[in-house]
């Protein structure tokens, strides 16, 4: 013998004593698994950080969501945006209401009461000795000419030689005006103007009488702040005047009781000799003043918050709540808000759990020595459950922490930090973002998540055999039959479910369906997996090693695949939606032909409308003229009924449209939303006892404009409206003929008519429908028109078929004009001279040149969903790639001893990524296809019935996520074999 | 020699079923009284590991009867399964023995902790005491060496109330002396009043041993108290 070790007695410590409740064993037991979960969390640091990223991450992103909405709310924008009111110089920005008023600290709540407005004397009067107060003057909209160049804009009318006012602007680039023969721009308007500092530029008014004034540009100029100073120009006050009825400069002050505009100018900048306090500001509201005191602002009284309406001494005190009266429906509104929250916390749960399962299933295979033998020192199936589910409330609580930390320094970085601050509240940096303790709340849903993901290993764990833990023996679960069979029921109650929200419109059945598909699915996964995998056997033999290993550990790669599932019916739903919903915007928002030039003008209630249709139609066709002479025009005048009030902007002009019969079924089986057209007064049509719907035109971008039904005053000028791409020969003729034509497919009756009625709104507010009456008309299935249903004169003439109709005093105009000029690169575009042409002959225009092709609203909503999908498609593909790897290695040694290249382990990585990649994305896009046809119809916000399926993206789901995740796979992977630890 | 702390009574495994069936052992009876040390020598594969399971509770038997302290393993569920892992028998494996992310006070610890006792920490460093590594209480296992390792793995098997101790090669993984001394020190905690199972290849760690018991495909073909040698174990085979 070598070593004999010395006899010692052996020393017999008492035994410790159990801990005397089954509550405190239990407790001590969980604290041997948090212990063992801890300290193998830090030892894989890499491995964790996944899972712990995972967690964090929608953690982060519903942190920084609930600390932004916080922060910008705190940091209030209410008081940085009240102390950018005051430009640089006031200490104080007071506005006039009636009467005596109470208000909150950053002025934005404030209760006013009726009565004479203060004065500028009353103000200065109640401000200290050796104020100074300004008005906040006006602004008069113009057309700014500089040579051939001209834009329409709005000048601030201001005395900035006081500094007062001078502290609304910021000078940029030489000075501000400081004669009335100075003009300062906003750069861009400059830029607009080719214009340089040092020219001369002409201001003509385009409301009111017309004045013209020559200044001189000295300055590029921005307003200080967006709450301090309005229009994009500024000159001296008596340059030009005032506009009463625009607001462009501070808000004109409307009599509460008269309902009257009024010129005395309501709100004020103030310096004072000293700084206003909240007793100042008590005293200026008995006044009627409503206060912004930058020394209020800057260090609030304690006793009040900034945005609550305060009085000397502490807010207004509010009324209790009773909770007797709380509205029931509010209250089931809140409950609907909370279980739809609800719906979705259980969708992000189940999706994060999904994606981070696989990764506690290859910690358990990395802990299976140290689980067995915790086994073979005592511990129950219980302590080996806890160990691994230890894990997970381990990592979930790391990871919440991380997201709450991640998301917090996000806000706080993207919020103030950064020189640019992206996520500055209307540029108001957000300084320290508030955290709330209920965020708390928000980890907690990590936690829960990574304790449903480690749930599966846990009960695989306590099951396991000891013995074969010890040996690193991995025996596999065996498949249960019924699972499949149980997955497809849930997944038939789920589509079930989905019906049947959608019969009773209720967004919660609707989630609660989406989740009760999703678990059938994660039943029928591990079934599906072994199903394709038999695929394998006519794969080259890296992929059918992939491909079977996939199906022997089909848990984790089922747990991958349905999480690459869900993210996939959730790219293939959503951007179906969009896609149709874009289907609808585009052949509703037709543009006009290329070429041309549309010319809407409004007739309401402005003094330049009080012309009347006819005179603006004349002005704007001079203008026409004179821009591009000789150009071809269509006018299309609105039409109302006769016997309506003729008061242009008046409430009872009446209205008048097309109606079609509401189908009983639409060709896919399902039941019409009941479209209510624009001009349908209440009581509905007439028709029958057939129901009545509104119907629907294809319409440029600026459609719907207010009438369904337009008179085209020469019908041979449809072809300009319509474009080359029409057949408008035979439309032409039945416009000739007294008829009209329309846009929407299925308008006509059996004989060939269009259903129009009227509609009338009489003195005491009741609406009134008319008869229906029929014109005979042409379908044009191509090319926009500005309205559903153009008439043209014979129509309305007497003994014509809509002769009850008038176009006299139409509320709107349009007028299409291909112009015989084309755009030069020296002078403003035609479309620029005609908008400044018509502002100069005070017609209130919205010109638009035709042929513009809209950006495809649906392709970055497209892009952004194909990418999430991919992006999670990656994560689940190449977590579950290591793992295969880690599992496999030894199958892999055992390859490369008989001969196989390195490369075979990438191999094997690509297949199995792509494996996963496309199982989850075939039986995703197939999920979100069935999501689309149930749940579109309901969701499309233009009530239409028309699913349109993006196949790219489909394709690219189908195709492309896959192939991209195995290269992904290919790439990550190294080729060299790493040789297996020998056992005994 | 006392009350027997372990008895194997005509045991039988069968791994499997049908024409898959091992049979691991094959009516093996076997008795172990505290303070005895028994070899259990054998080829590969002649079911000294199963062996040393059954006597455990690790592994179930498929007919016979394993008594540890009088109690028949038969009747118990893996919960109770587990508690006589914690309260009477203690593994020693060839390697790895110890939990890497617990210290070794931790890993010696352990059964006690789970067996739900308090003030676990000062009893298990007087069992690391008894094995002579006190001073390594706070180290975790790769910090140690081999040899240190299996001290502190004698000292959680035997920790508590544990009086029979079933080692599985425990010097496999060591050199010659250290080997030597990890069975010293096992020989000595045996001879404080412990039973021992201890499983090897090496005829000179039977020496160790009060008895030795050699297996082949599952059956005792042979048991030889106290004098073992090559020689010996050449007229086994």
């Amino acid at each position: 013998m070598t070593a004999v070790l010395e006899r010692v007695e052996p020393a017999t410590p008492p035994l410790p004593p159990r801990h005397p409740s089954r509550l405190a064993r239990w407790w001590s037991s969980w604290r041997v698994a948090i212990r063992l979960a801890r300290r193998d969390a830090w030892r894989g640091r890499g491995r964790a950080l996944l899972v712990l990223l995972l967690i964090a991450l929608p953690v982060s992103v519903v942190v920084a969501e609930i600390s932004y909405s916080l922060a910008s709310s705190k940091a209030r924008a209410s008081v940085s945006q009240a102390l950018l009111s005051l430009g640089t110089v006031a200490d104080a920005r007071i506005m006039t209401a009636p009467a005596s008023a109470s208000q909150s600290i950053d002025t934005t709540s404030a209760s006013t009461g009726s009565g004479p407005r203060a004065t500028r004397a009353d103000l200065l009067a109640a401000l200290p000795a050796g104020s100074t107060v300004v008005d906040a003057g006006g602004s008069a909209p113009v057309v700014i000419e500089a040579g051939r160049w001209g834009i329409t804009s709005a000048v601030a009318l201001s005395d900035v030689r006081d500094p007062l006012d001078a502290g609304r602007w910021r000078v940029l680039d030489g000075r501000l005006p400081a004669s009335p023969s100075e003009v300062a721009l906003r750069g861009d308007e400059i830029h607009r103007l080719q214009a340089h500092l040092g020219d001369t530029l002409t201001l003509t008014t385009t409301s009111g009488a017309v004045h013209v004034a020559r200044l001189t540009l000295v300055g590029e100029v921005e307003p200080f702040s967006p709450w301090i100073a309005y229009g994009d120009a500024v000159a001296l006050p008596g340059v030009l005047p005032v506009d009463p009825t625009t607001t462009a400069y501070g808000p004109v002050a409307v009599d509460a009781e008269q309902q009257k505009l009024t010129l005395a100018p309501s709100e004020f900048l103030v310096r004072t000799s000293r700084p206003l306090t909240w007793a100042d500001v008590r005293a200026l509201n008995a006044l009627g003043a409503v206060v912004a005191s930058r020394s209020v602002l800057e260090s609030p009284p304690a006793f009040c918050p900034v945005d609550v309406v305060c009085l000397d001494d502490g807010p207004v005190p509010q009324p209790r709540a009773d909770p007797a009266f709380e509205d029931p429906q509010a209250l089931e509104a809140a409950a609907r808000e909370a279980a739809l929250v609800a719906v979705v916390v259980v969708l992000v749960v189940l999706q994060v759990a999904l994606l981070a399962g696989p990764a506690f299933a290859v910690q358990l295979r990395r802990r299976q020595r140290e689980l067995g033998l915790v086994g073979a020192s005592g511990g129950t199936s219980a302590d080996l459950r806890r160990a691994v589910l230890a894990s997970g409330v381990v990592l979930g609580v790391a990871g919440g922490l991380l997201g709450i930390a991640i998301g917090w320094l996000g806000v706080l970085v993207l919020g103030g930090m950064l020189p640019w601050a992206p996520l500055a509240d209307n540029g108001v940096r957000l300084g320290v973002p508030p955290l709330p303790w209920y965020v708390l709340g928000v980890a907690l849903i990590g936690v829960i998540a990574a304790v449903v993901a480690s749930l599966v290993p846990a009960v695989l764990a306590g099951r396991g055999d000891v013995v074969d833990a010890l040996r690193g023996r991995r025996p596999l679960p065996a498949l249960r039959t019924r699972t499949p069979v149980v997955g497809l029921l849930l997944g038939a109650a789920g589509v079930g479910l989905l019906l049947y929200g959608r019969a009773k419109l209720d967004t919660v059945i609707l989630g609660v369906g989406i989740i009760v598909g999703e678990l059938g699915l994660v039943l029928i996964m591990p079934w599906l997996v072994v199903q394709t995998g038999r695929l394998g056997r006519w794969l080259p033999l890296s992929s059918r090693m992939a491909v079977r290993d996939s199906g022997r550990h089909r848990l984790r790669t089922a747990a991958a695949a349905c999480a690459v599932a869900a993210a996939a019916a959730a790219a293939v739903a959503t951007s179906t939606w969009a896609a149709s919903e874009s289907y609808v915007t585009d052949s509703t928002d037709v543009p006009y032909p290329p070429g041309t030039i549309a010319v809407q003008v409004f007739v309401d209630g402005t003094p330049e409308s009080q012309a009347g249709a006819a005179t603006l139609t004349a002005r704007t066709t001079g203008v026409l003229e004179s821009v591009a002479p000789g150009s071809p025009t269509a006018v299309l005048v609105g039409l109302t009924p006769k016997g309506a009030s003729t008061t242009p902007g008046s409430m009872n002009q009446g209205s008048v449209g097309c109606v079609v019969p509401v189908p009983a079924m639409l060709p896919d089986g399902s039941t019409p939303q009941r479209g209510v057209s624009a001009v349908a007064p209440a009581g509905g049509y007439a028709g029958d006892g057939v129901e009545w719907q509104g119907c629907s035109g294809r319409s440029s971008a600026d459609g719907g404009l207010g009438g369904e039904v337009m008179l085209l005053r020469d019908p041979a000028s449809l072809g300009l409206l319509l474009g080359p791409i029409a057949d408008v020969t035979a439309a032409t003729s039945v416009l000739e003929d007294g008829g009209a034509v329309v846009l929407q497919p299925g308008s006509l009756d059996a004989a060939g008519k269009v259903v129009l009625q009227s509609g009338t709104i009489r003195d005491d507010g009741t609406p009134v429908a008319g008869p229906p009456f029929r014109v005979p008309a042409a379908e044009v299935l191509a090319g926009a028109l500005p309205a559903s249903v153009i008439l043209g004169p014979k129509a309305l003439a007497p003994g014509g078929a809509a002769a009850s109709l008038r176009a006299d005093d139409a509320n709107q105009v349009v007028v299409v004009v291909a112009p015989s000029t084309a755009d030069r690169p020296d002078r403003p575009t035609v479309a620029d001279q005609i908008t400044i042409g018509l502002a100069k002959a005070r017609v209130n225009a919205g010109v638009q040149a035709g042929g513009s092709v809209r950006p495809d609203s649906a392709a970055v909503q497209l892009a952004v969903i194909g990418a999430a999908t991919l992006l999670l498609a990656l994560l689940a593909g190449l977590m579950v790639t290591a793992l295969a790897l880690a599992d496999g290695r030894s199958d892999i040694t055992t390859l490369a001893a008989v001969g196989a290249e390195p490369r075979v382990r990438r191999r094997i990585a690509a297949s199995s990524a792509g494996f996963v990649a496309a199982l989850g994305c075939a039986t995703g896009a197939v999920s979100g296809l069935i999501l689309a046809w149930l749940l579109n119809p309901m969701f499309n916000r233009f009530g239409s019935q028309t699913t349109v399926i993006h196949w790219w993206l489909v394709a690219f789901v189908l195709l492309g996520v896959p192939l991209v995740t195995a290269g992904a796979a290919w790439l990550t992977t190294r080729s060299r074999i790493t040789l297996t630890r020998r056992r005994d | 020699m006392t009350a027997p702390v372990l008895e194997l009574d005509d045991v039988t495994r069968i791994h499997g079923s049908g024409a898959t069936a091992v049979h691991a052992l094959r009516g093996v009876s076997l008795t172990v009284a505290a303070g005895e040390l028994v070899a259990v020598m054998g080829p590969s594969g002649s079911g000294k590991s199963t062996l040393l399971n059954v006597a455990g509770g690790l592994d179930t038997v498929s007919a016979g009867a394993v008594r540890v302290e009088g109690t028949d393993l038969a009747s118990l569920s893996r919960a109770a399964l587990a508690a006589v892992r914690r309260r009477s028998a203690g593994y020693v494996f060839q390697d790895l023995n110890l939990i890497p992310t617990l210290t070794a006070v931790e890993n010696v610890a352990l059964p006690l902790e789970l067996d739900g006792r308090r003030r676990v920490r000062s009893y298990a460093l007087a069992a690391l005491e008894e094995v002579g590594v006190a001073d390594l209480a706070d180290r975790y296992p790769d910090e140690m060496s081999g040899g240190q390792q299996q001290r502190v793995a004698i000292a959680r098997a035997l920790v508590g109330e544990r009086r029979l101790v079933l080692a599985d090669e425990p010097t496999g993984a060591l050199d010659s002396e250290t080997g030597e001394a990890v069975l010293a020190l096992l020989r000595r905690r045996v001879d404080q009043g412990c039973a021992g199972v201890l499983v090897t290849h090496e005829s000179r760690h039977a020496a160790w041993a009060d008895r030795v018991v050699y297996l082949r495909d599952g059956c005792i073909v042979d048991s030889t108290a106290y004098d073992v040698s090559p020689g010996s174990l050449e007229t086994v085979r």
